[in-house]
């Protein structure tokens, strides 16, 4: 494999996750 | 002349015809020039206030920096992303109720109404160091405009840099702010298409995912590796200096005024403009570092890979659509210089003369507005000649940057949650945090304390605003804090739940 699996998860999926998070906080709570 | 080359003036057209556009609202007063009535409705807020963040350090420095320092350097990226979130969640509507309720246009008159000065010292301190700072970015922009121009129109460093000077010059002069604003909004949508563009179409057409990546990953062992490499010190100084990327954008003055002139600050307005502006930067985080990587995969390691945008263009694309992408990567340099000039000819015209040095004196409206576009031609000459010797005010961007963020990170946090914050507290800030910039510099503390490491320079950012924050917070706990300040509290944590 040529892009490690901690590199899609912490690299890229985490972070957006987190980032998907604080939209939903800001659009629903905001 | 080639097609780039028509394609590149036809931008440049379109940005001096959006100028003329907004002429006759601009030159109605000195508010409506400099911070456009506070009615910059929420879209050329965001997109305008990224674009003028961003500057040709993204098309240009993250994308080199990426080929070398691999996905470690995202978390600089999703730095910068708490920038629009906490501008829009957290200065916005506070920054906006107290420059409507002193009436503000500028920055350094934002800290006196809000630290209750009487004396001028603060407005002086606030101004110079805003003035000689961002005269140094700005010449710094026009020096990266410049070296794309020379290449494109085949001229010196010297007329290129003058060309560039010149046209930001002739929209700022004619549109003000809201001209500015709106130049800003297309630059950042050609910003983004060449950050979206580029990367991909150079993989596609470089012989695809698994070729270019496979290449890549061999030549550079850490480019997948999202903590860049090294033993566990390393990786923690990498991560938190390229995170540190972001404490100083609080302390920009062209980005922190334009809370001033956001035309609402109710949820709607806010949560559509922090969500456009954080996916701009999301985006482009992730694009700047598939360029980098495609690069690095395609031609190898480069002489110089902050040049990578200039090589995949040339090696992929024909001039029409080249000619669009380079506008990208001028668009996003030309943002940044022309938010900066407005800035310097306020604070010289208002914050410093018609407020301190002609207060109570009788002016008109249309003599304000005069006198603020007649003050961009020196602001403007003085930036082109010191970028016209070429790389050199490259160097001046890291005091310019860092030591705006030092000195005003730390004050602009206070004057909307800090009660406590006295204009002796303020000037304590802005000197310790401008000298500890140069001083930490200078003495390359940050290699003394850590001898071992190669840590980024982002991360002198961080000593400084500690030293400038605790100086701030001493010297503000032993002065009188403003009458005015329990009054103003209340004002903006209403302003924040309308």
């Amino acid at each position: 494999m040529i892009v490690p699996v901690s590199a899609w998860l912490i690299g890229f999926g985490l972070p957006m996750v987190a980032y998907g998070l604080f939209l939903l906080w800001m659009w629903k709570f905001y | 002349m080639n097609s780039m080359i028509w394609t590149i003036l036809a931008s440049f057209i379109v940005y001096i015809i959006i100028g003329f556009r907004s002429m006759q609202e601009a030159k109605k007063s000195a508010g409506s020039y400099l911070i456009a009535e506070r009615k910059v409705p929420w879209f050329i807020a965001s997109v305008s206030d990224r674009a003028s963040s961003m500057s040709g350090w993204w098309t240009l420095g993250v994308v080199g920096q990426c080929s070398t320092t691999g996905l470690g350097t995202v978390w600089s990226g999703w730095g910068c992303v708490l920038t629009p979130i906490l501008n829009w969640t957290l200065f916005a509507k506070r920054i906006r109720a107290l420059g409507e309720k002193y009436n503000v246009l500028t920055f350094s008159e934002l800290l006196v109404a809000r630290t209750g000065a009487k004396t001028p010292t603060l407005r002086i301190v606030s101004a110079i160091s805003i003035i000689m700072f961002t005269t140094a970015y700005m010449s710094s922009q026009l020096v990266a405009e410049g070296k794309v121009l020379a290449e494109v129109l085949g001229v010196g460093i010297a007329p290129a840099v003058a060309i560039s000077g010149a046209l930001i010059l002739v929209y700022t002069y004619t549109g003000g702010y809201m001209g500015v604003a709106k130049a800003n909004t297309i630059q950042g949508i050609l910003m983004m298409i060449t950050l979206v563009v580029v990367p991909f179409y150079a993989m596609v057409a470089g012989g695809g995912w698994d070729k270019i990546m496979g290449n890549a990953a061999s030549l550079n062992p850490v480019i997948f590796d999202w903590t860049g490499g090294g033993n566990l010190g390393q990786q923690i100084l990498t991560i938190v200096g390229m995170f540190a990327i972001c404490l100083p954008a609080w302390g920009q003055p062209h980005i922190m005024t334009r809370m001033l002139s956001i035309a609402e600050a109710n949820r709607r307005y806010v949560r559509r403009a922090v969500t456009v502006a954080s996916a701009m930067d999301v985006i482009a985080t992730y694009c700047a570092f598939m360029m980098g990587a495609v690069a690095l995969g395609y031609f190898g390691v480069l002489p110089d890979p902050e040049n990578a945008i200039y090589y995949l263009v040339d090696e992929f694309m024909g001039p029409v659509i080249g000619g669009l992408m380079m506008c990208g990567v001028i668009a996003a340099i030309m943002s940044t210089a022309a938010a900066m000039t407005l800035i310097v000819s306020g604070e010289i015209v208002n914050s410093l003369y018609f407020e301190w040095i002609k207060k109570g004196t009788g002016v008109s409206e249309e003599r304000k507005v005069l006198l603020n576009k007649l003050c961009l031609i020196p602001i403007m000459a003085i930036a082109v000649w010191m970028g016209s010797s070429g790389g050199s005010a490259w160097d001046l961007v890291i005091y310019a940057y860092n030591g705006m963020g030092s000195a005003f990170t730390p004050v602009i946090f206070a004057c909307v949650i800090w009660k406590g914050l006295t204009k002796e507290g303020a000037i304590a800030s802005i000197i310790t945090g401008t000298v500890m910039t140069v001083v930490w510099d200078k003495l390359q503390l940050t290699a003394a304390i850590f001898p071992d490491y190669v840590v980024p320079s982002s991360f002198n950012v961080i000593p400084c605003i500690l030293i400038a924050t605790i100086c701030m917070v001493i010297v503000s706990k032993i002065t009188k804090t403003p009458d005015n300040a329990e009054e103003d509290m209340k004002l903006m944590r209403a302003a924040r739940i309308d």
